[in-house]
């Protein structure tokens, strides 16, 4: 190729450089008009083998429905760091769940782990009282069951609550659904590693991350539209064998469950299950099962959420600071009855 | 590997990029040797079937050229092509998916016209392997075309010239717009048809007919997006394709659809179907045409597979062809003793033939032949408001749509004109930047494979 070609070749690429920075320009105004994107501080870490934030961060967070900074502590979960020796005489209770239990779109204080440690203190002045918030965005049954092993056991906890969150039917839980965003880099490997790696190199990541709509609506296809598997609708058809396959992901998911209890259980804590009646009337099997098993055991309880749309943001349908309070109620008013009955 | 996906375009950069620093003897090489690597990264185990089938036309073309008699001529050709017609229906017509190997009816298609025209005195034989194998092989074709002929790509790559910057220009632009039809085109029409055909006997009236029609634009798109961004990569190598679409849903009639649409595809057909067909039947008057007609399209409907679906869709694409054909003279009499109509028929024949299309396209997209023939059944049936259908598209990503089909649609007449060619490069740079807006934007769900690619 001679100069005179390198040269218009030169200019070829950048008049389409140019078409880009015009397009990404006028996506981004379109965006913000009329589409606006879910927006959120880079802040991802691989602690505990699966997808956390770093720890003592600030993150920004804002969708359509909320504009929130979250604090993260030693360890990258949400509130206050607590160390790991409980004081005599302390309640500890531990919380565990996904994005609603992390307190997605609320501000610290208003997390429904923080408000149950506000007032169980102010309601046993007296007695060390200690909620432990160990919820993670997108974290499922079994990765729950691990960090309660890796990170909870540590803690010696009293109760162990569990909050289910249940996803539609083919995954159960949605958060184990192929296209998580935000695989940890350690678990990608080859091309889209790299990918990952170069994107979040480039010095103004961060800012793309908090501030650009374009890129919150492409950062899935930039990494995960590496390859794409062949999909046809001739394969969405019903699956004769749907049934069978739906009892199968439910006794899973009820291994999973009792595995967790068990553990939980055996360290002497008690054990809470605390789920939506919505999502619950979805999987009779668990439903039935866990039902049973609460009626006649010692250590778990069951305690059904019933909020209401005004407890939900309209979009995203994490709870509102309303929909905490009205968790931290149905908490409060179990752990209050038992510790002044002085049980667990 | 597909066409849509980052790793792609990083292979077709470095491919294009090596290949434009290395002398002209190495070029060839390294085409093929690219071509197989694309291939393998699809199916390492075919790759060896490629490279066989396109040793027995190599052979076969030398062979020709090299007897003497007529008959020696004719026993090689038919030798060659019975292997390859042998290796596509075991193939392709096995039955079971896994077992096709990417791209087999585009290569064995570009192979039996090339022994054929070796066979007819219209192209000598290639005596270079790695250029033949090289061309058959050629990656931005092979999984789904344009099917060219050797006639025109053999030359081209003979002269293994590094692709002009105004061909990396058009490549470029063709690529993007390539990937508008699919990404921003037809994936989008793609929810929308998907949804309806899931269960097609739930759905009455309109709704089925949108989806009807809305299918017939997303293949189109689908395809054209295809064609354009293997054009496109093509041209980065120095090696101008055929065109595979022009204009077709202006078509006023369906004889001119069919010279419009997969354009390789029937010109193929035409050349080594219908006329062999037409010449064998030429005694039999109307009968004989018709007959002839019939089998071409039945044979573009088994093309795409061995299923009822595509019999169907042939032979009912067969029998609306005839009876176009047959009644066109008629038609056009009628017409020119009644002006004001045949201005109205301007607009309504284009129209006309769009719907007989997306009607016979029922049997391609349904999934089996009763739920095409309940899309039939239903679409007579009152219209009802399915409200699940309304619920699942938001306004403004239906008015981007319309908008997104608007624009392809323009850019599609517009660009065969030779004002668009010399565009003031403001305008240029406004049509791509626009282009590149609408696929920025779109979000919908990772891109699906496109629909030709299985063929």
């Amino acid at each position: 190729m001679n100069a005179v070609n390198r040269t218009s070749v030169a200019r070829e690429c950048l008049f389409l450089a140019a078409a880009f920075v015009l397009a990404a320009g006028a996506a981004e105004a379109y965006l913000r008009a009329f589409a606006p994107q879910q927006l959120m501080s880079p802040a991802y870490d691989d602690r505990f083998g699966m997808r956390g934030f770093k720890p003592n961060a600030r993150i920004k967070h804002q969708t359509q429905d909320y504009s929130v900074v979250y604090t993260t502590n030693d360890l990258g979960f949400r509130g206050k760091t607590y160390p790991a020796a409980k004081a005599p005489g302390t309640y500890r209770i531990e919380v565990f769940g996904p994005s609603a239990v992390f307190g997605s779109g609320v501000e610290d204080d208003e997390v429904f782990s923080a408000v149950l440690e506000r007032r169980l203190r102010a309601a046993f002045p007296k007695r060390g009282i200690d909620v432990i918030n160990l919820g993670l965005m997108g974290v499922s049954l079994s990765l729950d069951e691990y960090l309660y092993r890796t990170v909870g056991r540590r803690y010696a906890p009293d109760l162990v609550v569990l909050n289910l969150l249940y996803g539609n039917k083919e995954s159960l839980n949605y958060q184990e659904a192929k296209h998580w965003e935000e695989v940890p880099v350690s678990r990608t490997s080859g091309l889209k590693a790299l990918l990952r790696r170069f994107i979040r190199a480039f010095p103004g990541y961060a800012w793309l991350c908090e501030n650009s709509n374009l890129y919150g609506l492409r950062r899935l296809a930039l990494v995960d539209a590496v390859d794409v598997k062949a999909v046809d609708a001739r394969d969405a058809r019903p699956d004769p064998d749907a049934a069978r396959k739906f009892e199968d992901l439910q006794r899973t998911f009820l291994s999973t469950f009792r595995e967790f209890e068990r553990g939980a259980c055996g360290d002497g804590a008690r054990f809470l299950l605390l789920a939506n009646r919505v999502s619950l009337e979805l999987f009779p099997l668990i439903d039935a099962e866990i039902s049973k098993e609460a009626r006649t055991s010692s250590c778990l309880t069951y305690r059904e959420l019933d909020l209401g749309p005004e407890d939900t943001f309209p979009n995203d349908r994490h709870w509102t600071a309303r929909g905490h309070a009205r968790v931290a109620d149905v908490l409060f008013d179990d752990v209050r009855g038992r510790l002044k009955a002085g049980a667990r | 590997m597909t066409f849509v996906s980052f790793r792609f375009f990083a292979f077709l950069a470095a491919a294009a990029g090596i290949y434009a620093l290395l002398s002209p003897a190495r070029r060839r090489p390294f085409l093929l040797a690219v071509s197989c690597f694309f291939y393998a990264a699809w199916s390492p185990a075919h790759l060896a079937l490629l490279l066989a089938a396109a040793g027995v036309s190599y052979w076969a073309g030398l062979r020709i050229a090299a007897a003497g008699t007529e008959k020696k001529m004719e026993r090689t050709a038919a030798v060659a092509i019975l292997v390859l017609l042998a290796s596509l229906s075991l193939f392709k017509y096995s039955g079971r998916n896994w077992l096709v190997p990417v791209g087999i009816s585009y290569y064995t298609f570009k192979l039996i016209s090339y022994v054929v025209d070796v066979y007819w005195g219209k192209i000598p034989p290639e005596r270079d392997f790695v250029s033949f194998a090289a061309y058959v092989a050629f990656f931005p074709q092979i999984l789904s075309g344009p099917i060219q002929r050797a006639v025109d790509f053999l030359p081209q790559l003979s002269r293994a010239g590094a692709a002009s910057p105004e061909n990396i220009g058009e490549g470029l632009r063709l690529i993007l717009f390539g990937l508008f039809q699919k990404v921003v085109v037809a994936d989008s029409l793609a929810l929308i048809v998907d949804q309806i055909y899931r269960s097609p006997g739930a759905h009455h009236g309109w709704p089925l007919l949108f989806a009807i029609d809305c299918f017939f634009l997303q293949l189109y798109a689908d395809f054209s997006g295809l064609t354009d961004i293997a054009i496109g990569a093509a041209l980065l190598f120095g090696i101008r394709s055929p065109q595979n679409f022009d204009a077709p849903f202006y078509a006023p009639n369906l004889k001119e659809f069919w010279l419009r649409w997969h354009m390789t595809l029937t010109t193929w057909l035409l050349d080594y179907v219908f006329t062999p067909l037409r010449m064998l039947l030429r005694y039999q008057g109307l009968l004989g045409l018709g007959a002839s007609i019939f089998l071409t399209m039945l044979a573009i409907g088994l093309w795409h597979g061995a299923s009822a679906n595509f019999l169907i869709y042939g032979a009912a694409s067969g029998v609306c062809l005839v009876i176009s054909i047959m009644s066109l003279p008629a038609r056009d009499r009628f017409f020119n003793k009644h002006p004001l109509l045949s201005s109205l028929r301007k607009f309504t024949a284009p129209l006309g033939t769009f719907h007989v299309m997306a009607l016979s396209l029922v049997f391609f997209r349904s999934a089996t032949v009763s739920d095409a023939l309940s899309v039939f059944r239903n679409l007579a049936m009152p219209s009802a408001a399915d409200p699940s259908l309304t619920a699942s598209f938001r306004p403004d990503a239906v008015y981007l749509l319309i908008a997104a089909v608007l624009v392809m649609e323009a850019v599609h007449i517009y660009r065969k004109s030779e004002a668009f060619r010399s565009l003031p490069r403001v305008v240029s740079l406004a049509c791509d930047a626009a282009l590149l807006f609408f696929l920025l934007i779109s979000s919908g769900p990772p891109s699906k494979q496109f629909i030709y690619f299985r063929f």
